[in-house]
């Protein structure tokens, strides 16, 4: 006969896993009944897809008048949705703006401050509200942020990236780390392989919109474009700057950013490189077309930051200048865009992604969210500009650049450099569009500094702006 | 060979290089503000060449004329690393107010400051090899030896640390560098 006590303790086991289903059971329903996707079924949630690059500069596309770049799905998918002019990085560099476009945040907020700070696991990106909201998440590539191994990225169903080379990965045979998992991929050009890996996401049989975040290792240094793209503009006139020369990526402090070749094949292989990217861009758009849900998928288009080729003497990006914190910047959506092929002038930023994304889906935007939706200029082109945004740059351990901050409106920029270790710099942008004359000490100048002085610091409160020199 | 004056052995060889160093840096930099193109190429390109062959090669010239006025071994020693450690000095010139002090320590292990110093010990230990060459044949004995103890370590420390730091692409070094960063600075 059984025991009384062990009887009893029995039963309350029973009892206690009983109660324990139940409660499963009851937050799986009230999940189902409060979940905005089901909530609202009468609602079509788009699907999203973010395709970010690296050091794609804003004018490296032939939709804005490159010279011999030729991008005939960017081109389209900017003819059919629209395209920012004046979309810009809150700060020119890899890891800092990776980390702005997923939070929403200024880099002095989220805190990945430089290449080298690590990526805080208390962050909240839109991939996780997104996937709370129902989605189905995936991030595909690049994640470029420091630490032995790859963060456990909430809300991310599938989580493919690489470490290689500081995050940086490299163009052949870069080895993935696929859920965890370290990968070979020998044989494999990089762009061509995480697209790969977007298309069978994107083909998977699913109840639930997705989203993708698809972030290339192109363009960034290394500039290796696939076999079949390699010498396209072998014979071209690059027609770069008048200021530039060969030997700029040698000289000054250039060294230290390390890419010591001659900037005319750099330059070459930049864009051939740029070229693939658009190769691979269009067979997204393709598969799309044929799953026929294009239509119904957001699809986003955005580099990481500029960069120089010879424009101020300079290369790699980092600086205030426009070279360096103009993104290419394109939206699809013909849910919202009522006038496709737009060319919107509205100053957008990196920032602005995440609550836009989270706009269109429906979901609350959080309140620590920095930027702004731009559903709105997705709308309507009388949609209303900003009228300033702070510009922020901390120094990166061992590149002789100073910490920088700047405001930039649509006629000026003003820029201050850590311990003033070079001179501040106003320009008028519209009469100078290519920052050549610094009128700090002009009549011009000492007119608007005051103000633009006042702009900085007023942004800088609001923000909440510190200093960081390693997060 | 005749031992020439200190300042002929010593100081012009040192001022020679660190002079086309100084020269041929400025010339690069006013190139950008010159409209004329064919005038912005051709200074840009010389500037260029001049400052790679004094800031990286200087030991090969330096080294050469000091041996053949005289000079002693540690004389010419001082000659080759002291345009290296100027243009050194200069680079790090641009760090200050930017980064920590031990930071600023740090940095002296980068590629591109320590470097130069040891590509100028390569620079010499290769010169002193057709020095030695020329002044034996011209001797016509076995003085000097064209592989004695100091200059022989010379080219060995400065073939062997830049073999070391260009291992890889340079990629093995800096990456090295930087995890060494990381666990000091961050």
């Amino acid at each position: 006969m059984q025991d009384a006590k062990e009887y009893y303790k029995g039963q309350t086991a029973g009892r206690k896993a009983i109660g324990c289903i139940l409660r499963v059971i009851v937050s799986f329903l009230i999940g189902i009944c409060f979940n905005p996707l089901y909530l609202f079924a009468q609602q079509k949630y788009p699907n999203i897809i973010f395709i970010l690059t690296d050091d794609h500069r804003w004018d490296a596309m032939s939709s804005m008048g490159h010279p011999f770049i030729k991008t005939p799905h960017l081109d389209g998918l900017a003819d059919e949705g629209i395209l920012f002019e004046n979309a810009f990085v809150t700060t020119s560099l890899c890891s800092p703006s990776r980390a702005s476009f997923l939070t929403g945040q200024y880099a002095h907020r989220h805190g990945v401050v430089t290449n080298h700070t690590p990526w805080d696991n208390r962050n909240v990106t839109f991939l996780e509200l997104l996937k709370t909201a129902g989605y189905e998440t995936a991030f595909i590539g690049k994640w470029h942020m420091p630490g032995e191994t790859l963060p456990s990225l909430r809300g991310v169903d599938q989580f493919i990236s690489f470490t290689k080379e500081g995050g940086q990965g490299i163009y052949y045979n870069c080895p993935l780390i696929i859920d965890g998992v370290e990968t070979e991929r020998k044989g494999k050009y990089i762009t061509e392989d995480l697209t790969d890996f977007a298309l069978e996401f994107i083909e998977k049989q699913r109840t639930h919109p997705f989203c993708l975040y698809l972030s290339h290792k192109a363009v960034h240094f290394g500039f290796r474009p696939p076999p079949h793209l390699k010498g396209i503009y072998k014979n071209v006139d690059l027609k770069l700057p008048p200021e530039s020369d060969t030997w700029i990526t040698f000289t000054d402090n250039h060294p230290f950013v390390g890419a010591l070749f001659p900037m005319n094949i750099l330059y070459r292989n930049y864009c051939e490189t740029v070229a693939s990217v658009d190769e691979q861009v269009g067979r997204i758009l393709n598969k799309l077309q044929e799953m026929q849900i294009l239509d119904d998928t957001v699809i986003v288009y955005a580099g990481d930051n500029g960069h120089f080729w010879g424009e101020h003497g300079l290369y790699d990006k980092r600086l205030a200048y426009e070279e360096s914190m103009r993104i290419p910047f394109i939206v699809r959506y013909p849910g919202l865009v009522k006038d496709p092929g737009r060319r919107a002038s509205q100053m957008i930023l990196n920032i602005d992604l995440a609550p836009t994304l989270l706009d269109i889906a429906g979901i609350g935007i959080p309140l620590d969210m920095q930027g702004q939706s731009i559903k709105p200029i997705l709308q309507s082109s009388a949609a209303a500009d900003r009228k300033s945004w702070l510009y922020e740059y901390f120094p990166v351990f061992p590149i002789p650049i100073p910490g920088i901050t700047g405001v930039r409106t649509n006629q000026y920029k003003y820029i201050e450099y850590q311990n003033d270790k070079q001179p501040r710099e106003i320009f008028d942008l519209k009469s100078d569009p290519k920052e050549k004359q610094n009128i700090i000490n002009t009549e011009k100048g000492r007119q608007v500094e005051k103000e633009l002085k006042q702009e900085l610091e007023r942004l800088k409160k609001e923000t909440g702006y510190k200093f960081l020199s390693h997060g | 060979m005749k031992r020439q004056r200190f300042l002929r052995r010593v100081v012009f060889p040192i001022m020679l290089v660190t002079g086309v160093m100084v020269v041929s840096i400025n010339i690069y930099n006013i190139s950008r503000h010159i409209d004329n193109r064919l005038l912005h190429l051709i200074l840009s390109n010389t500037g260029a060449l001049f400052m790679f062959l004094s800031i990286w090669l200087g030991a090969l010239f330096g080294n050469t004329i000091a041996f053949f006025r005289g000079a002693s071994f540690r004389e010419r020693f001082i000659v080759c690393l002291v345009p290296p450690l100027v243009w050194s000095a200069k680079i790090i010139y641009d760090f200050i107010g930017i980064y920590s002090v031990g930071e600023y320590f740090f940095l002296a292990f980068h590629h591109f400051i320590l470097g130069c110093p040891l590509v100028a010990l390569l620079c010499m230990g290769i010169s002193e090899i057709w020095c030695r060459l020329i002044a034996k044949k011209k001797a016509g004995s076995d003085f000097p030896r064209v592989f004695a103890l100091n200059n022989s370590l010379v080219l060995i420390i400065g073939f062997t640390s830049v073999l070391l730091m260009l291992w890889n692409g340079g990629h093995s070094y800096y990456y090295l560098y930087m995890d060494i960063y990381s666990k000091l600075f961050l």
